[in-house]
């Protein structure tokens, strides 16, 4: 009956989803664009961060890689957008998982830092590489309306909770609920971690990389430091916090939260909306560290592991 | 040669100011296993305080030291004590999630009262140096390196034979035992968070004295002290002195091969390169 019950509320949202541009206006489509990419970003997020207990800060390498590459192989290498998009998303993918097979090895501070330098680092590169635009940025050319992408993003947005939703019902998820409780008995039963890890990391730099070719042909302007932005990540993570980390509506609910909070804040000024963000965060963590929708298949990766390894020597 | 060996200077004494910044980052680390995101924006802060000092009560920076260490020491005491500990305990990520906020609401305070335009705190002897050997010494960061020197002996000190620095040593090896010796963690989490505070507001007297400044340079900041952290070791007492010395050294050296512009790619590349290999820092334990 639950179930049903949920099927039957994820459809009418949807419905009501997809009639905001035949009945409000462009602002109202932009800042709803703006809410479905967030929702892609936060629901790719919630598969490595919620689900698997690695809290990443470098979700946002995906991001502007995936937005930098399409860029490029359609301005510089004259490719049609499609293939390029298409192209940059596996690339994403690829390097997602290639990275992932260092970078999961590390536990706690350490993964989250190390993704973190390598979202800079990523940034660093793209800057230095002439074939990627530089530090100048580049501009694509103008195509179809705001609504077309309106509903690209909320097509991408459904694709990363329909993925989050078949993940959990899946033996697949389960792995990742094992690793997240504690990965030393998943692979003392015989799982291999590293795989299911860093497919995960993978997935979640898919997702990123959809988001970011999508963002760069409707901006029609990018610039590494824009899609590089380290608050991309933070939003991402505060809005799966908020929303309920590990669940399938959770990040669509932060991520439809956060903007609308902004958008109220902007109204006030720019300075504002920062700070009513910042302040945010911090009522998060204090009052609601468990998210709106609960974790109700938490396992016990919320306990903090790694305490008092680095006693403090002479 | 001349021009090397002048390079090298340069980054010895860059290390001075990345070494005191990691002095307080790799305790708060070491002692509670806090990764404190606010800790660069806290340094701005303190630049921003020594020039309000040296505008209002017309104190120079370096003897406003002492003054800008004890502001910083009480109010890291109050942040750790009501707001930290309501947290720290029960999952680290919230910890980083909690100073990520402090640091987004610091930052744009700061905007709303010192704007976002580049400020800088203008000394006679800002800008001026010491010829030896036909070398340049910077004034500032040579201080800089001589402040990082004793700060580390006295903090050594302290923690190795004062009653608190004992037990900022005993919690850190373990809350539980401590707790049961009879101290009470939260106070000795706020004392260490007050002291880390504290040298890490005296880090930025001597950023803002040596660079220009805007609300937003605390990210930066607060990477450099992580990588210095992580490359002497987390949690030791001589590891931001070694750290902050290779990664001044190799930044300056860098620079001049590879252009300023390659600067980030070699510090966080550096800093990826640790992490896998040794993630308990060059002169920590093998990973």
């Amino acid at each position: 009956m639950k179930r049903q019950r949920n099927m039957f509320l994820a459809a009418c949202v949807l419905l009501l989803a997809l009639c905001i541009p035949p009945l409000t206006n462009d602002y109202i489509v932009q800042v709803g664009t703006e809410m479905a990419m967030y929702a892609a970003l936060a629901g790719g997020w919630n598969l490595i961060g919620g689900l698997t207990g690695y809290p990443s800060f470098g979700n946002v390498a995906f991001f502007g890689l995936g937005a930098m590459l399409a860029g490029a192989l359609s301005v510089n290498a004259h490719w049609p957008y499609w293939l390029a998009a298409i192209a940059s998303v596996l690339g994403t993918g690829v390097f997602a998982l290639l990275l992932g097979l260092p970078l999961l090895r590390l536990k706690g501070h350490y993964f989250s830092i190390a993704t973190l330098a390598l979202a800079q680092a990523t940034l660093a590169v793209v800057t230095n590489t002439k074939f990627l635009g530089g530090g100048m940025g580049m501009s694509l050319p103008i195509v179809g309306s705001p609504g077309i992408f309106y509903y690209v993003m909320l097509s991408i947005a459904v694709l990363s909770a329909l993925i989050t939703y078949l993940l959990i019902h899946s033996e697949y998820g389960n792995t990742l609920l094992a690793i997240k409780s504690d990965e030393v008995a998943a692979q003392a039963v015989g799982i291999n971690t590293v795989l299911a890890k860093s497919s995960a990391f993978a997935l979640s730099g898919l997702l990123g990389a959809m988001a970011g070719v999508v963002y760069a042909i409707w901006q029609s302007y990018i610039d590494p430091p824009t899609v590089f932005e380290p608050s991309i990540t933070v939003l991402m993570l505060v809005m799966t916090m908020m929303g309920g980390a590990g669940t399938v509506a959770g990040p669509i609910l932060g991520a439809v939260l956060i903007g609308i909070l902004t958008q109220l804040a902007m109204a006030v000024s720019q300075n504002a909306s920062s700070l009513v963000l910042g302040l945010g965060i911090i009522a998060v963590v204090l009052f609601l560290p468990k998210g709106i929708m609960g974790s109700r298949r938490s396992g016990k990766g919320g306990k903090r592991r790694g305490k008092n390894t680095f006693p403090l020597r002479g | 040669m001349h021009l090397w060996l002048q390079v090298l200077v340069n980054g010895i004494l860059q290390g001075g100011i990345l070494g005191i910044s990691a002095l307080a980052f790799s305790l708060q680390w070491g002692v509670m296993n806090l990764i404190n995101l606010a800790h660069g924006t806290f340094q701005v802060l303190a630049a921003y305080l020594t020039v309000l000092i040296l505008q209002h009560l017309g104190l120079d920076p370096l003897l406003a030291v002492p003054l800008v260490f004890i502001i910083f020491f009480l109010g890291g005491y109050l942040v750790q004590f009501f707001l930290i500990n309501r947290v720290i305990s029960t999952n680290l990520f919230m910890t980083l999630l909690l100073t990520y906020g402090m640091d987004f609401v610091l930052a744009n305070l700061m905007i709303l009262f010192f704007t976002a335009d580049y400020k800088s705190i203008n000394t006679p002897y800002a800008n001026s140096s010491w010829q030896l050997f036909g070398l340049q010494f910077p004034i500032v960061r040579s201080v800089a390196l001589l402040f990082l020197i004793v700060l580390s002996v006295l903090l050594w000190l302290f923690l190795e034979y004062s009653r608190p620095g004992r037990a900022i040593r005993a919690t850190s090896m373990g809350t539980e035992p401590a707790r049961l010796m009879g101290l009470k963690i939260p106070h000795v989490y706020a004392l260490t968070f007050a002291l880390s505070s504290g040298l890490a507001a005296t880090g930025g007297v001597f950023f803002g004295l040596s660079n220009a400044f805007s609300p937003a340079s605390g990210g930066p900041l607060t990477v450099g002290a992580f990588v210095v952290t992580i490359l002497g070791g987390v949690g030791t007492s001589w590891g931001p002195l070694v750290g902050g010395l290779i990664l001044g050294v190799l930044d300056a050296v860098g620079s001049v091969i590879f252009g300023p512009t390659y600067v980030n790619v070699i510090t966080f590349g550096l800093l990826l390169v640790i992490l896998v290999l040794r993630p308990n820092g060059v002169l920590g334990r093998a990973g």
